[in-house]
């Protein structure tokens, strides 16, 4: 039996006037500071980043996640299906959307959007991956960082239709633009199984405030040094990106699977 | 180089340069597979065989094969060049006899060979011209000239089945000081061309190559043949005109890449008409490569199509999508590899066990080559990244499905490209090689190799999962040696069971026949085979017929005969070939009847009758042979823990001979009468117990009812006289006359002992005669 211990932090950085993203861990929705995740059998962590920069993005993200988490509770599901984590992203998407359309004001607004779903009950492990943007899922395992989701950006897009040569896209202005976010008139947002779990594994939610200004190899080697402490671990990356100027909005959810101290359960 | 210098400068100048044919080759193969050492065995005026006189050497050094030596052959007053190979170095008996047969002007001549204090040494012409690469450039005009001698003994060559393997400039050789004629020389790593099957040998040590002039099949370990000269010959003849190497000055993965990418750079002063040849001869694909025909209509003038190069990736079935083109951008992480094979070639030149978990390469390869190759990357990452190194091997093997497996022990580096070599590596017994080979099964190296390369088609899976399963069944250190050979079957299950050096089964069932011939070895092979798990894992690999019946039965013939070893090896042959005769007092026993008539002849053969049951060789061959129908009633008589062994052997030669009379118990006396006996002094007797039949008896004896004061000692009895003691005692016994008897129950039949006596009350004054006569009598 496994079980998840969780960490979230949201950070404005040093350069933005507000911090436009939003995490949710568990039922805990938070734009400012840090949210401890107790060991529990199931874990749902997402981060949302809102886009533009212009007052919508706050209200974005938190729509994002407010909508995401209401159709979960509302669901009461132990552990969360599939579909209903499909029903979430549609319902938050087109919440985002809404918003948009009813307020002119905050037109064009969206969002990012990751997480992921852990759940280990009656034996049965799952880990449920789901992102719209170019917000990030990462593994740690035995020292290397891996990224489990794809950029939702218009490069990515070119490259797997295949159809313009990699140097156009390669030097194109174009290349990072979002293709999918929360928000658009229809989000083809990815949903997925993802790994098997291993005891050990770490599993981080994180928007491009992070990703955007460290290297893989600087985030390797400090979570390295600071697991298992998954607290110390994200203060010391969100200090790291301050270093290197911290020009984004910074959130991430560490989730670290261990084995569970709880006996098993009757077979 | 001109001319018109006289001989005599010439000759001092040009001597020496011979000893260049033997230099180390131009790149750098493996330095540590070269040992230059200027030190020669020789030194001069010493003698090389009874007459080869040393004048100078060791030429140019030593090579990893030899040196080489300049020397007067006093016997024909000639000048000889003279090879002393390494200790216990020497080429295949085949190739020197073949190369004795080789008598052709355009190549060196082998004029002897011998041993000479424990080395092998050739000798062959020696050519007074000197090297061809001490001669460069050679002119177009020139090398026209040359071109079809050397195509010609190339030609001749390849028609004695012998691949050169090694043509290169430091390999002709000027035969004479007019330096007119250019002659192909040293054949020290040629072998011989099977005929029967594709199989060239292909096992090499990388320090045999030279990597310059090596074609690609050479390099990625396919069949090897005539047109792989050929390729060496185009290279050469680049280096001839242009005065050096292509590959000069360049890595040996870069070169490694060029020829498999055919990626060989032309030096601009070489006219069209030759690039058109050499590029015909260092085409990719062999069969559409150049060779003697295409060279000889090029000679004369001919204009050739040249095929266009196949892609060298084209040969594999995924290759296509494996393609570099402009539409593919280099590996992001190390731009040198535009190919998944190149990254393959390149993966130890920058961090890519980090990139590899990272899924970087995995990405690169979905985005642009094949997605298929990209899942099977996937699983390395998911699965290995707690064993990283094993990963990156992994990943060699899948991005470069042509890599050989290589074993690096202390005195060499072997590669071998397929699965039989491998077994038949196995086969050499050859200790140090079979430890590594088995470690690298363990530490899941080998299955790397067969999985990344796919190396046995359709049965990859079934071998890998054969390969886990040897695992799961054995432990490192528990299985020393068996793990090997357990392997070594699964590798190649169509390897016979050798028996002896000569001797060797492709099916079980030829045992029998062969036993019949070759007793004496066949049972000492057979033991052997059965103690060291071979015949087990024999069977288990080839799984054929009813394999897991034999398997269970050697596998409980072992561990129920560890101290009887011969008793195993004869119930294995009974196993499978049941009228194998019992061999008993140096008679060949056909049926269980005959052994049990011959046991119970006299005390002698009883005895040994005794000996055989108790080392197990009666069960074996009553098993073995299928002579029992009632498996668990023969072993709970066997197993039996109150029973002697002769009892035993009685029993069992009663069942397998019904025809022998049983034992006849007889006892005397007929009665134990013990007169009055008063309590507190009892009383004894004795009663014998004979066989009066043959065989061996046994019993036991019981009162008829209550016991009444009697002890009998012992109540059991065996054998063909026993002694028992009756003891009565009178001890709460009540006054009285006291019938009651003996029951003896054997295996000669039943008996009945009446035991008559009286108690005496203690004011009872009758005399004992009328208690006695009171009992016969009861009273009214």
């Amino acid at each position: 039996m496994i079980q998840f211990k969780s960490f979230g932090i949201t950070d404005i950085g040093r350069v933005r006037e507000r911090n436009e993203d939003h995490i949710l861990l568990g039922n805990e929705l938070s734009n400012s500071g840090t949210v401890i995740g107790g060991a529990s059998q199931n874990c749902l962590a997402i981060v949302a980043d809102g886009i533009g920069g212009a007052p919508g993005g706050k209200e974005a993200s938190f729509t994002t996640l407010s909508t995401f988490r209401k159709t979960i509770e509302e669901a009461s599901q132990h552990p969360v299906q599939l579909e209903t984590l499909r029903l979430a992203m549609e319902s938050s998407n087109s919440a985002v959307y809404q918003t948009g359309q009813t307020q002119p004001e905050l037109h064009g607004l969206g969002s990012t959007l990751a997480g992921c779903y852990l759940s280990s009950t009656q034996g049965e492990e799952k880990c449920i991956i789901f992102h719209a943007g170019d917000s990030r899922i990462y593994r740690y395992r035995s020292g290397f960082l891996k990224c489990l989701t794809r950029d939702h950006t218009v490069g990515e897009y070119w490259l797997a239709k295949g159809e313009i040569p990699w140097e156009e896209i390669q030097t194109s202005p174009y290349r990072f633009q979002l293709a999918q976010y929360i928000g658009k008139v229809k989000c083809d947002y990815s949903l997925e199984m993802g790994p098997i779990l291993e005891v050990g594994d770490l599993i981080i939610a994180c928007t491009d405030g992070l990703h955007d200004m460290l290297n893989q190899d600087v985030m390797e080697s400090i979570i390295q040094t600071h697991l298992p402490d998954l607290e110390l671990t994200a203060n010391k990356l969100v200090e790291k990106v301050y270093q290197q100027g911290a020009k984004d909005n910074i959130s991430m959810i560490l989730i670290s699977v261990q084995a569970s101290t709880e006996t098993p359960r009757e077979q | 180089m001109s001319n018109n210098e006289d001989d005599s400068r010439i000759t001092q100048r040009y001597q020496p340069q011979v000893t260049q044919r033997f230099e180390t080759p131009a790149t750098d193969v493996d330095p540590l597979d070269i040992k230059p050492n200027t030190a020669g065995s020789f030194s001069c005026n010493e003698f090389v065989g009874n007459h080869f006189r040393v004048l100078e050497g060791p030429l140019g050094g030593a090579t990893g094969e030899g040196e080489v030596y300049r020397c007067l052959d006093e016997e024909q007053q000639r000048i000889v060049a003279v090879k002393v190979y390494r200790n216990h170095s020497r080429p295949k008996e085949s190739i020197i006899k073949s190369l004795h047969g080789l008598c052709h002007p355009s190549l060196i001549r082998l004029l002897d060979h011998g041993n000479w204090n424990g080395r092998f040494y050739e000798v062959m012409e020696f050519c007074e011209g000197g090297v061809a690469s001490e001669h460069l450039p050679i002119p177009e005009t020139d090398l026209i000239v040359f071109l079809k001698p050397i195509i010609n003994g190339l030609q001749y060559c390849h028609q004695q089945g012998i691949i050169h393997r090694d043509i290169k400039p430091n390999n002709l050789f000027f035969r004479d000081l007019s330096r007119q004629v250019l002659i192909i020389g040293d054949f020290g790593i040629s072998s011989y061309l099977e005929t029967d099957e594709q199989a060239v040998r292909v096992t090499h040590t990388a320090a045999n190559l030279t990597l310059d002039y090596a074609a690609p099949e050479l390099l990625d370990g396919h069949a090897v043949g005539p047109k792989t000269d050929f390729y060496a010959l185009g290279i050469t003849l680049l280096h001839l005109l242009s005065g050096k190497s292509p590959f000069a000055g360049l890595s040996n993965n870069d070169i490694l890449v060029a020829h498999l990418r055919g990626r060989i750079s032309f030096p601009e002063n070489i006219s069209e008409r030759f690039a058109t040849l050499i590029k015909g001869l260092t085409l990719f694909d062999v069969q559409a490569r150049w060779g003697h025909e295409e060279i000889s209509r090029w000679l004369q003038g001919e204009t050739l199509d040249l095929p266009v190069n196949q892609i060298p990736s084209e040969r594999h079935s995924t290759a296509a999508q494996l393609e570099s083109s402009p539409s593919k951008p280099p590996y992001p992480g190390y731009s040198n590899a535009r190919t998944p094979m190149e990254l393959g070639l390149m993966l130890n030149e920058f961090d890519a066990t980090k990139q590899l978990f990272r899924g970087d390469i995995r990405r690169w390869i979905f985005d642009y080559f094949d997605p298929a190759l990209a899942e099977r990357i996937e699983v390395i990452e998911e699965t290995l990244a707690n064993k990283p190194e094993l990963g990156l091997l992994k990943l060699q093997y899948i991005l470069n499905p042509r890599s050989p497996f290589t074993i690096e022990s202390a005195s060499e580096k072997l590669t071998f490209i397929n699965l039989q070599d491998l077994a038949q590596a196995i086969q050499q017994n050859n200790l140090e090689l079979n430890t590594i080979i088995e470690k690298k099964f363990w530490d899941h190296h080998l299955d790397a190799w067969i999985e990344g390369t796919q190396q046995a088609g359709e049965r990859t899976d079934e071998l890998l999962s054969r390969l886990a399963e040897i695992r799961s069944r054995m432990s490192p250190s528990g299985h020393k040696g068996i793990a090997l050979l357990a392997l070594l079957y699964v590798l190649d299950p169509s390897l016979p069971l050798q028996l002896t050096p000569k001797l060797s089964i492709k099916d079980p069932a030829e045992l029998g026949p062969l036993f019949l011939k070759h007793s004496r070895q066949i049972h000492q092979a057979v033991k052997q085979c059965i103690y060291n798990h071979c015949f087990e894992e024999w069977l288990r690999a080839g799984k054929t017929g009813d394999w897991h019946r034999h398997v269970a039965f050697i596998e409980d013939t072992r561990l129920r005969y560890l101290d009887e070893k011969e008793v195993g090896a004869y119930a294995v042959l009974w196993h499978f070939q049941p009228d194998i005769p019992f061999p008993f007092k140096g008679q060949a026993i056909k049926d269980p009847k005959q052994l049990a008539t011959l046991i119970d002849m006299d005390a002698d053969s009883w005895g040994q009758g005794e000996a055989l049951l108790n080392r197990g060789w009666i069960r074996a061959w009553l098993v073995s042979a299928e002579w029992v129908r009632n498996l668990s009633a023969l072993d709970s008589l066997l197993l039996d823990t109150n029973m002697t062994t002769p009892t035993k052997l009685e029993a069992l030669l009663k069942q397998l001979n019904p025809d022998l009379a049983p034992p006849e118990i007889q006892i005397q006396p007929r009665t134990l009468t013990f007169g009055n006996i008063e309590a507190g002094a009892p009383r004894s007797r004795t009663f014998m117990i004979e066989n009066h039949s043959r065989g061996h008896l046994a019993g036991s004896i019981r009162f008829k009812d209550y016991g009444f004061g009697i002890t009998v000692s012992p109540i059991k009895f065996e054998g063909n006289t026993s002694e028992i003691n009756v003891t009565v005692d009178a001890i709460n016994l009540e006054p009285g006359g006291y019938k009651t008897a003996l029951i003896l129950e054997s295996n000669g039949g039943e008996a009945e002992l009446p035991i008559i006596f009286y108690v005496k009350d203690e004011e009872d004054n009758d005399p004992w005669w009328q208690k006695v006569f009171d009992l016969i009598s009861p009273r009214q």
